[in-house]
């Protein structure tokens, strides 16, 4: 016969060792917890205020440089080296981790307009404005030799304005007039690739389908190549001219451009006809833009001096950064392990960010790091909330910055008054009404 | 026509101008020896070339491509479109016999003659050339589009994607690689494998055993192989049959196996009884502690999770009903049983052997004293609360209590008896068909469980013990007649109630077992299935009401049919009925079309949904008959209204101004002086809507803090309220599930490096079938794990 009593296991409130935290039996009983949502809206309230409390994105700058910092690259297999290039022709290759400059290398007479470092990891290609390619050596030189030379240099016809690496192989694209595909055995280009353009000021490698290039040129267009081919793939003809273009390291499709005219274009290369997102904030024009590894979001710099954070899906940004000593951003970079932002800017200086500004740096304990999803995800369930999305979305922007804002706010407004107006009188059907994105795109020619 | 491509070429050459002809003149000459003669011969010929006559037969040239011969020599441009063909070049080949490879080569050329177009300009070529290129990218792309969309749905995403499982070591593998270290592992090992007795995976003896059969005679060894195959035999076949058995789902098939087993058992019990009472008294002991266990126990009782999902059922479904019914039928044998069996054992004692048939009537006659002499013991038998329940009323007619006992008595008559009883039914039944068919019923079921009584009484005779087969009859008695009140009531209640009316009064054992019936019924729904009887009559009148607008012609018999039976059923229907038609109590409401979402076919016929809507409103009256929801909500109005009208503020305190203290009388003047008066109450919004609160205090600072538009993504506003209605925090929810709903959306580690997505690992052949086999071998674990991805599955 079974008889019920009441019992309890020792393990369901004991603890294993002493320095175990109490097991509390809780009983869930929602009579005894009354009023959850509005207990879980103060939580969410105070963990949004909390939030920008803590939002501290400047993690350090790198001082060094005696020009303005023109280009980066990162380093595809160490989290802790980073690659500058300057408007001196100086290449300053760092170490996040102490902060500190580890080489310097006098590379280029003029800018050095490009830099990346090959998926061997052993060396690093630049370009400058004297026209050469140059190769140089990861490994640094030993106590005994001083002077930095090129593993290989190439001349040049024309100036080439950037370069970019083949994700596996052993070649490389440069553009300038032509988009030319270099292999690093041969001094002569492989391939050269034009389209009735004489000057590109980008070239990009798609991460993922390795053999597809784009390139950014100064006729307002950009162009999709295929390596494999001996001609172009399809040109694109905005209303101005795209200074970056990245690809989405997730998703082989997709490449958003940084443009001249305040905004962000993200496409899919299967339909150019119209961006399938705009980002709009920033207040000038965007001179770079990097993907986080995770795909979902971009990092861009403009020359407003600030660095805006978009997530790929919205069409504004969740974060701004800026310091009052920033200057134009010229180059901009996501760390591959997602958590740090590297900007250049004109006055000299590298800055690190972080990508979450809130972010804890270092270690959380399990108890921390519970806390903290919770309380994101407190954010994220009341993020409709009046109160709680005024303390989100609040964030403090230089003066020029606001004003810009603001001014621009009102001419779109007027023009998008005008065209409802135009509409309103003119015949019924006579005109139709573009939306935004339809309106980027000038022609998409075969 | 052998000369036909030399006519033809000559012919060409007159043509042209003069230095041409003599060109080819030369070559011909070439060719030929520069005899005189000869050379005359040719210009002769070209000369008469016009007359095509002297030509024929005469001459023989041979005509031999020449490399030197410039093209535009046999330009056919300007010479009156008189093209070469190729039929003029080779034609001479029709004749001959030889070189038939070559002619059906050119036969078949000529079959698809076409002249190749131009090339294209060349930005037209390239444009085509790049518009192709483009296509193929795109379809190579495409490849991508459901990963893509997986990943952006995604509920979580853990970077890299691409990680290394990691998988424990299965048993198998660690035996496969095992190597004994230690002695003693090395002493097992070699029990276990070395020695000859250990099993061996392919056969079916072991080594000793196929070592004793070598050494056994032949005969023997076949014998003894032969019992062993037979007893494997015969072990599957027990053990294939029972599989098979408990395969069987049919309840019914188990309950008779169970009952076959339980027959069985007390079989052998008794018969242990014979042959050794101390094992029998302690087999008695055990069954005892069984029903102890089932007194303790609901088992059987309508509390466990299934009975009250059946009552919940019961209304609708007769199965159901039934189910519960047998259940606690089924609870009532067991409890009862072990009366019986005490009963039996003592008559045992006291008796010994005597005759059975006596004795099954001695026991029974006991069982029946005690039963209604303990009328509190809950464990009662369900025909005896009626007397409990009789008791309870005000005016407990005599008969009744006895009633129960006196048909008992009855069926235990001689068999003339009842056979007289149906005689007399059967006449009685005469008048009306309906009433007969339902006394046969009753009457026949109760003959069929004396037949099976006197069946089992034969078996008595054959040396079982009575008492118990008689208890058990009497209960399946009971069941009989419940089984036909039950049917009755499926019949319909006018039938009844029929029925009812043209029994005779005298006859006072029938009505007795037909109200014991009736009566029992009432009880069982009361205690089982919640069922009242005085609803279910309301709503048969409501539907019979529905249906038949003269149904008030049969009310008249209906308190005649129960006013001797039951006056408390009566009071209740009374009461029922005041609720019916309380005059102070309702609303008029008028039913109100445009809120409903249902659509309405008030137009289309109106008075079917008049009678609808007046049958609606009955029944949520009967449905809130006992709850005063009128006067309840006139009640809350009128405090809302207090509550909302502004208070007098007191600003009076004793003692100041004045001498204050125990005592003191305080004038009645100074304290209305301090009373402030309150302002006239705001006329109400709601004033003049009896059916309406509107509450007018509403918390003007909450408007902040609340949504003003529907964000997007939801699909209403009951939507977006049940998102934040759930919560997410540890004090509502296990902490399981609170990690489970907290999850990030996308998890990194510090300082590990993300690389693109790449090509080969998503695209890897045979992938997905690898992955599966992982996630078979460890619980698919790794299968989340390596694609780095968590689905929406919620």
């Amino acid at each position: 016969m079974k008889i019920k009593v009441l019992s309890r296991n020792p393990d369901d409130y004991g603890r294993e060792t002493k320095r175990d935290i109490q097991r509390l039996p809780r009983n869930y009983d929602p009579a005894l917890h009354p009023f959850e949502a509005a207990r879980e809206y103060t939580r969410a309230l105070n963990a949004t205020k909390l939030e920008r409390v803590f939002a501290k994105p400047f993690v350090g700058a790198l001082d060094g440089h005696r020009d303005g910092v023109n280009c980066m690259a990162k380093h595809p297999g160490s989290l802790s080296t980073l690659l500058t290039g300057a408007c001196d022709g100086e290449i300053k290759i760092w170490n996040l981790g102490s902060r500190d400059c580890r080489r310097t290398i006098q590379a280029h007479t003029g800018f050095v307009r490009g830099m990346c470092v090959t998926p061997d990891h052993g060396n690093v290609l630049s370009i400058g404005d004297d026209k050469t390619i140059k190769m140089w050596s990861l490994t640094s030189p030993e106590a005994g030799e001083e002077e930095e030379e090129p593993v290989q240099t190439i001349l040049g016809k024309s100036i080439f304005t950037g370069i970019d690496h083949h994700w596996k192989d052993a070649t490389f694209a440069t553009c300038g007039q032509t988009v030319d595909i270099w292999d690093h055995a041969r001094a002569e280009p492989l391939r050269s690739f034009s389209w009735g353009v004489d000057s590109l000021n980008c070239v990009r490698f798609n991460p993922i389908e390795k053999h597809y290039l784009a390139s950014c040129a100064a006729d307002r267009s950009i162009i999709l190549y295929d390596t494999r081919g001996s001609s172009p793939l399809r040109k694109v003809i905005l209303n101005m001219r795209s200074n970056v273009l990245a690809w989405n390291p997730m998703e082989a499709f997709v490449f958003t451009v940084a443009n001249e005219d305040h905004n962000l274009y993200s496409f899919d290369i299967r339909r150019l006809t119209s961006p399938f997102n705009i980002h709009m904030d920033h207040v000038n024009a965007v001179l770079d833009l990097d993907y986080s590894p995770t795909g979902r979001e971009f990092v861009s710099g403009s020359f407003d001096k600030t660095i805006r954070i978009f997530p790929l899906e919205k069409g504004r940004s969740r974060e701004v950064y800026h310091t009052k000593r920033m200057q134009r951003v010229f180059c901009i970079k996501w760390s591959l392990d997602n958590k740090y932002i590297l900007s250049g800017s004109d006055e000299t200086n590298v800055r690190i960010w972080k990508a979450k500004a809130a972010e804890k740096i270092g270690k959380l304990t399990p108890r921390e790091e519970s806390a903290l999803t919770y309380s994101d995800k407190l954010k994220e369930k009341f993020q409709h909330h009046p109160q709680v999305r005024r303390i989100a979305r609040h964030r403090h922007v230089p003066k020029e910055v606001y004003h810009l804002t603001r001014q621009t706010r009102i001419m779109k407004d007027s023009r998008r008054r005008k065209e409802e107006n135009r509409i309103r009188h003119s015949k019924p059907g006579s005109i139709k009404k573009k939306r935004e994105r339809e309106k980027v795109v000038v022609a998409e020619q075969e | 026509m052998a000369d036909d491509p030399v006519r033809a070429l000559l012919q060409m050459n007159t043509d042209q101008t003069e230095e041409d002809d003599s060109a080819l003149v030369l070559s011909d000459e070439e060719v030929e020896s520069d005899s005189e003669g000869q050379h005359r011969n040719l210009l002769d010929a070209i000369t008469s070339l016009d007359k095509k006559s002297r030509i024929k037969g005469k001459v023989i040239q041979r005509s031999e491509p020449s490399l030197q011969v410039s093209p535009f020599d046999i330009s056919s441009g300007d010479n009156g479109g008189s093209r070469v063909h190729l039929n003029d070049l080779v034609g001479s080949l029709r004749n001959t016999n030889q070189f038939s490879k070559v002619k059906t080569q050119i036969r078949k050329m000529q079959g698809r003659q076409k002249v190749m177009e131009a090339p294209l300009v060349k930005p037209q070529a390239q444009r085509i050339e790049r518009s192709l290129a483009y296509k193929a990218a795109k379809k190579e792309v495409s490849r991508w589009t459901p990963i893509v969309r997986q990943n952006r749905q995604a509920a979580q995403l853990v970077f890299p994607l691409h990680q290394e499982p990691v998988s424990l070591p299965t048993t198998d593998s660690m035996v496969k690689t095992f190597k004994p270290s230690t002695d003693l592992e090395r002493e097992i090992f070699e029990v276990l494998h070395g020695s000859k007795f250990a099993e061996r995976r392919d056969h079916e003896l072991t080594e000793a055993e196929e070592e004793a059969l070598r050494a056994m005679s032949l005969d023997e060894a076949f014998s003894r192989r032969k019992e062993l195959q037979k007893m494997r035999a015969l072990q599957s076949y027990y053990a294939a049959k029972c599989a098979r058995e408990k395969k069987i789902k049919s309840k019914k098939y188990h309950r008779i196996k169970k009952r076959s087993r339980v027959q069985a058992e007390k079989l052998a019990i008794e018969e242990l009884h014979k042959t050794n009472p101390e094992l029998a008294q302690e087999e008695i002991r055990k069954a005892e502690k069984l029903h102890a266990e089932e007194r303790a126990s609901l088992r059987h009782r309508n509390t466990g999770k299934w009975a009250r999902s059946k009552m919940v059922m019961a209304k609708f479904d007769d199965e159901a009903r039934q189910a519960v019914q047998e259940q606690l039928d089924k609870s009532r044998e067991l409890t009862n049983q072990i009366r019986a069996l005490q009963q039996d054992s003592s008559s045992d004692e006291d008796q010994g052997e005597e005759e059975e048939e006596e004795n099954g009537k001695d026991g029974e006659a006991v069982t029946m004293e005690t039963v209604v002499d303990d009328d509190k013991n809950p464990w009662m038998k369900s025909a005896l609360k009626i007397n409990s329940k009789s008791n309870q009323k005000d005016d407990p007619p005599v008969q009744e209590e006895e009633q129960p006992k006196t048909d008992d008595n009855d069926d235990e008559k001689p068999e003339e008896e009842t056979t007289e009883e149906n005689g007399t039914t059967e006449q009685q039944s005469l008048k009306d068909n309906k009433e007969s068919k339902e006394q046969k019923e009753v009457i026949t079921a109760e003959n069929v469980a004396k037949k099976k009584r006197r069946r089992r009484s034969k078996k008595k005779k054959e040396g079982e013990n009575g008492a118990e087969e008689e208890k058990g009859d009497w209960s399946e008695v009971l069941k009989e007649e419940k089984k036909t009140g039950k049917k009755r009531k499926r019949r319909g209640k006018k039938t009844e109630v029929d029925a009812k009316k043209s029994r005779p009064d005298g006859d006072v054992m029938e009505r007795g077992t037909d109200e014991a019936g009736e009566v029992q019924d009432f009880d069982d729904d009361e205690t089982m299935l919640e069922e009242g009887l005085e609803r279910r009559k309301t709503l048969e009148e409501v539907e019979s009401a529905a249906k038949r607008p003269d149904t008030k012609t049969n009310s008249p018999q209906r308190p005649k049919a129960d006013s001797p039976t039951n006056p408390s059923l009566q009071k209740q229907r009374e009461i029922v009925k005041e609720v019916h038609i309380n005059p102070d109590k309702f609303f008029t409401i008028q039913p109100s079309k445009l809120r409903s979402s249902v659509p309405t076919y008030l137009d289309v016929d109106d008075n079917i949904d008049m009678i609808d809507f007046d049958q609606q409103r009955e029944n949520i009256e009967e449905a809130f008959a006992n709850d005063d929801v009128v006067s309840e909500f006139v009640e809350e109005k009128r405090k809302a209204e207090e509550a909302g009208k502004p208070k007098d503020i007191d600003l009076f305190m004793p003692g100041w101004g004045n001498w204050g203290g125990v005592g003191v009388k305080v004038d009645p003047k100074k304290r209305t002086r301090f009373r402030k008066k309150a302002p006239p109450p705001k006329p109400r919004l709601d004033w003049g809507l009896h059916h309406v609160i509107i509450n007018e205090d509403k918390d003007e600072k909450l408007k902040t803090h609340q949504v003003r538009q529907l964000p997007k993504g939801f699909g209403s506003v009951t939507e977006f309220e049940r998102s934040i209605r759930a919560p997410l925090g540890k004090d509502w929810n296990t902490p399981s599930a609170v990690a489970k709903l907290t999850e990030p959306k996308v998890v990194t580690r510090a300082g590990t490096i993300i690389q693109p997505i790449s090509g080969e690992e998503t695209f890897k052949k045979g992938k997905a079938k690898k992955m599966d086999m992982e996630g078979m071998d460890e619980g698919g674990k790794t299968d989340r794990r390596n694609r780095g991805r968590r689905d929406n599955k919620k």
